[in-house]
């Protein structure tokens, strides 16, 4: 506990000696990131297949090319991001220097979460490092081999007592949250959020939560289910189901629904083959624990294809449930599985009031023909994110700011985002010690005629 | 759970869409230009009573400000709701990308006693801008305008979507129990804390709008009677009852022989001889305050002023000298009509004084040099800064508002409250057509596939060649 306070003192002592600020030094730092990503790729990949079975296109393409394209977009970015923004003067300010200035908030902590180790850490700390914080690293200790890859490559790569890596498990993080930082990016669930926030709150420090829910996914009648349900069971059961933005359930007219399912299943017999067991591509559950509570949801349900478990590999079998019911046990907490409840509803406006009564999700979806029913969907809910005729896709648009609302979190980041969570907008004037004529106006002693003016 | 029906009540309205309409938000705000106009006479009673408010005052800074945001917002309402359409990558090129501002649902505002009319419009025209239901909670202690907020709101806004609710500590802490969308508070760090501390049970995001001790820092090399003019200005207004004003004075001991007469002969100018019998000085709000700020005249010496007046609330424009670090007066944000002055050898032990104490909500630096007044600005921290005046930073709708550390999280003003009571949401509609193009997404993986993912995901640079 004390060597963490020293950490933490020595990452404010080097903020405060000023060296995280110069354009110069974190552009450096950045490229240095990229060169870590670059070099130890393996290592990287390995890790991830040892936490999660993640295979290495998939680990590639959802972990390191994401990191590799914000890097670049804020190595390019970063001279535009920080210079100061001038902004429109009034008539009483006309002669002066009027601008947001934008500047780093001091030492922030940035905690992970285990289902995408490495990129929750990484996307978050580019951010960090960009808006010229010190940032202390607290991977997750679930993930345990993207834990202890991050906390031994960090320091050789990057300025040691500036960008510390902290590990451990609850006590640790509790003991983190106790010290002072100048913000806290957290990702994971909703009960921890309000934990982090309270601890937040003694030291008025802000927070950006990242959190989760169940995100809901309408098909409409009028769509392509062959697409449709493609698109989904990749959204779905990438990264075995662990996904904050995966559809978590389904909602359709009852009408569809075997189709549904019949779609689903061809897709999953192309994605992973007869035996997805042994398909390199399909990942497995992250631990005991998890396994135990996502299997604990098939309770009592109809199960329409899966079910199938393994619990010394912690495999789970992509599975589907028709006609949950909406009190069931599945529909009450995040599947974060590969279980696929399908609710059938008999209108969109029976979907909106089943998705409006329940807390708002970090993501939504809605397959349609129909633009203007999928606008309307977009209208009367609401959601941290949401994307049309596709799953997941709104997270990997650089412009498009990602997080949550209400249950499903605070803030936001992403590109440019990132940058902005990560600084603070100082407004600046500045005027000259001339001109006091001007002033007169406001200056006391008042009367009508100065009103007036 | 006795606000319980009142929140209920709202949500109702909230979940019906009535406040969604950019139409129904203007009539609601331009109902508010009404009251501001309409209630003029009884605000400048009100706000008298409570604190003595000079009648000119009020037009500056409680009037003029509100109808700054107010014409500002419905000028450009229509331009900050619309969605935002955003660049995307290669893979996502045909499709349409943007930002949609939704409001949050039911948000609570808790204002502050000092600007009592400013502070509650203010960030009240924003919400009611994004499109949230409003409850809002005045301060106890400016009763007066409390009575006329709880009276007068009601009559100009819809009251199934807006609500007024009175009531000291008690009543805001049974007040917060509640689930919010949006918690905005202007006040004190540490009544800040428990705001946030409630808000973390809901987890319900919140600005709050704090304070601290404001340094002001005048350089050996400036116009002094015209600095003089600025930091009294500052200071004194509202009888220094102001969130921004210049809290404390560094400068050199040369500096402070000069600027001395300066600042009586501003006064003067601005107070006359006596000023508790000038119409445009305040008084303290409240005894408690009172009794607190006058303790704070031990510290030091009096240069100028002192004189109090227990009965009428009055304390005198006054300046400390031979003030030390350890001083009551250096211990807690002073609010109140009294300026110190620390002395410092130079600029750079100024910076370091100012760096050894928790950030501001704003910092000042007086100076004929650029080179003076843009080093303090790079190598202090704090809210806003204002190079050579005092408190005219907030007067732009185009800057934001709000402090860092102890002074504070979040912003507003202008486009900046609308946004910080509008969640943003990022949305991509996709077409279902072309599913050839998402082939290389899907399993079973191979080099070739990934290296379409690979090119397809990259971020666009401006010379890119479209796929078609």
């Amino acid at each position: 506990m004390e060597r963490m306070q020293h950490v933490i003192a020595r990452a404010r002592a080097a903020f405060n000696s000023g060296r995280s600020r110069p354009l110069e030094f974190r552009i450096q730092q950045l490229k240095s990131l990229e060169r870590m990503v670059q070099e130890k790729e393996k290592e990287i990949l390995a890790a991830l297949h040892a936490d999660l079975h993640k295979s290495g296109p998939n680990a590639y393409s959802h972990e390191i090319l994401g990191v590799l394209g914000e890097l670049a977009l804020a190595m390019e970015k970063l001279p535009s991001w920080a210079a100061p923004q001038p902004v429109k003067k009034n008539l009483m300010t006309m002669r002066d220097e009027v601008f947001v200035n934008f500047e780093p908030l001091g030492v922030v902590l940035i905690i992970g979460a285990w289902n995408y180790p490495f990129v929750l850490i990484m996307q978050p700390l580019i951010g960090a490092i960009a808006a010229g914080n010190a940032v202390v690293v607290k991977p997750s200790e679930v993930s345990e081999n993207t834990a202890k890859l991050v906390a031994d490559l960090l320091p050789q790569y990057l300025d040691r007592e500036l960008y510390p890596v902290v590990t451990g498990g609850v006590p640790e993080t509790t003991e983190l949250l106790t010290q002072r930082f100048d913000h806290i990016l957290y990702t994971g669930n909703s009960a921890v959020g309000k934990i982090v926030m309270a601890a937040a709150a003694k030291h008025l420090t802000p927070v950006t939560l990242e959190l989760g829910g169940k995100s809901p996914c309408y098909i409409d009648k009028d769509c392509d289910l062959a697409v449709a349900c493609r698109r989904i069971t990749w959204g779905k059961y990438m990264n075995c189901g662990q996904t904050c933005i995966a559809p978590d359930y389904i909602l359709c007219d009852p009408s569809i629904q075997s189709q549904v399912v019949e779609n689903i299943k061809a897709t999953l017999q192309e994605f992973y083959g007869e035996d997805v067991k042994s398909s390199p591509d399909y990942e497995r559950i992250v631990n005991k624990r998890h396994f135990k509570r996502i299997m604990g949801l098939l309770e009592g349900q109809k199960i329409a294809h899966g079910g199938e478990s393994d619990e010394a590999s912690c495999f789970i079998a992509p599975t589907i449930l028709t006609d949950v019911s909406p009190d069931s046990k599945v529909m009450e907490e995040e599947i974060f599985g590969p279980v696929l409840p399908i609710v059938t509803m008999k209108s969109v406006e029976e979907a909106i009031d089943f998705i409006n009564c329940r807390e708002k999700p970090l993501a939504l979806y809605v397959f349609s023909n129909n633009k203007k029913l999928i606008r309307r969907v977009i209208s009367e809910t609401s959601s941290g994110g949401m994307t049309g005729n596709d799953v997941l896709m709104h997270s990997v648009v650089p412009d498009l700011p990602f997080g949550g609302v209400g249950n499903s979190g605070m803030g936001a980041y992403h590109g440019r985002y990132s940058f902005e969570t990560f600084s603070h907008r100082r407004a600046c004037l500045i005027k000259d010690l001339k001109m006091e004529v001007v002033n007169k106006l406001r200056y006391p002693p008042g009367s009508q005629e100065k009103v007036d003016l | 759970n006795p606000y319980a029906g009142l929140v209920s009540h709202l949500r109702a309205s909230w979940l019906s869409r009535k406040t969604r309409p950019m139409e129904y938000r203007v009539t609601q705000l331009e109902a508010l230009g009404r009251f501001l106009d309409e209630k003029k006479q009884v605000v400048l009673e009100a706000t008298a009573a409570d604190m003595g408010k000079p009648p000119f005052e009020v037009e500056l800074s409680e009037t003029l400000l509100c109808k700054n945001e107010l014409h500002e917002t419905l000028n450009n309402l229509s331009h900050w709701m619309k969605d935002k359409q955003v660049d995307r990558p290669l893979a996502t090129r045909l499709d349409s990308a943007f930002i949609r501002k939704e409001p949050y649902g039911v948000v609570l505002i808790i204002a502050p006693w000092n600007y009592p009319i400013y502070l509650i419009l203010g960030p009240l025209i924003g919400a009611i801008a994004a499109g949230n239901c409003v409850i809002i909670k005045p301060s106890e202690i400016s009763k007066n305008t409390e009575r006329l907020i709880a009276e007068a709101l009601p009559q100009y806004l819809d009251k199934d979507c807006f609500a007024v609710v009175t009531g000291g500590v008690q009543e805001t802490t049974r007040l917060l129990e509640n689930k919010f969308d949006y918690i905005f508070y202007t006040g004190s760090p540490s009544v800040g804390r428990i705001v946030m501390t409630a808000a973390a049970k809901h987890l319900t995001p919140v600005t709050l709008e704090l304070g601290g001790k404001n340094p002001c820092y005048v350089s050996d090399t400036c116009n002094v009677p015209n600095v003089a003019r600025r930091v009294v200005w500052g200071r004194f207004f509202n009888a220094g009852q102001t969130c921004i004003a210049p809290d404390y004075l560094l400068c050199s001991l040369e500096m402070q022989e000069k600027l001395l007469p300066a600042l009586r002969a501003a006064i003067m100018e601005f107070y006359g001889p006596n000023p508790q019998e000038s119409p445009d000085f305040g008084r303290i709000v409240g005894d408690k305050q009172f009794q607190r700020v006058r303790r704070l005249l031990c510290s030091g010496r009096v240069a100028i002023g002192g004189q109090t007046d227990e009965a009428e609330r009055y304390i005198a424009p006054t300046i400390l000298v031979d003030v030390q670090p350890s001083d009551p007066i250096m211990q807690e944000e002073i609010f109140g009509p009294i300026l110190p002055i620390i002395i410092v050898a130079n600029m750079d032990e100024a910076i370091d004084f100012i760096n050894s104490h928790e950030r501001p909500l704003a910092v000042y630096a007086f100076s004929s040099s650029d080179k003076v007044v843009n080093q303090i600005l790079e190598r202090t921290s704090s809210g806003g800064f204002c190079g050579n005046d005092t408190l005219m930073h907030v007067t732009l709708t185009s800057l934001p508002f709000g402090g860092i550390g102890n002074s504070g999280l979040g912003m507003y003003h202008g486009k900046f409250t609308f946004d910080t009571f509008s969640h943003h949401r990022g949305c991509l509609k996709r077409g279902m057509g072309r599913e050839s193009l998402n082939a290389p997404r899907y399993p079973p993986y191979s080099q070739k596939k990934f290296g379409i993912v690979r090119a397809t995901s990259k971020v666009t640079r401006k010379d890119d060649c479209t796929l078609l």
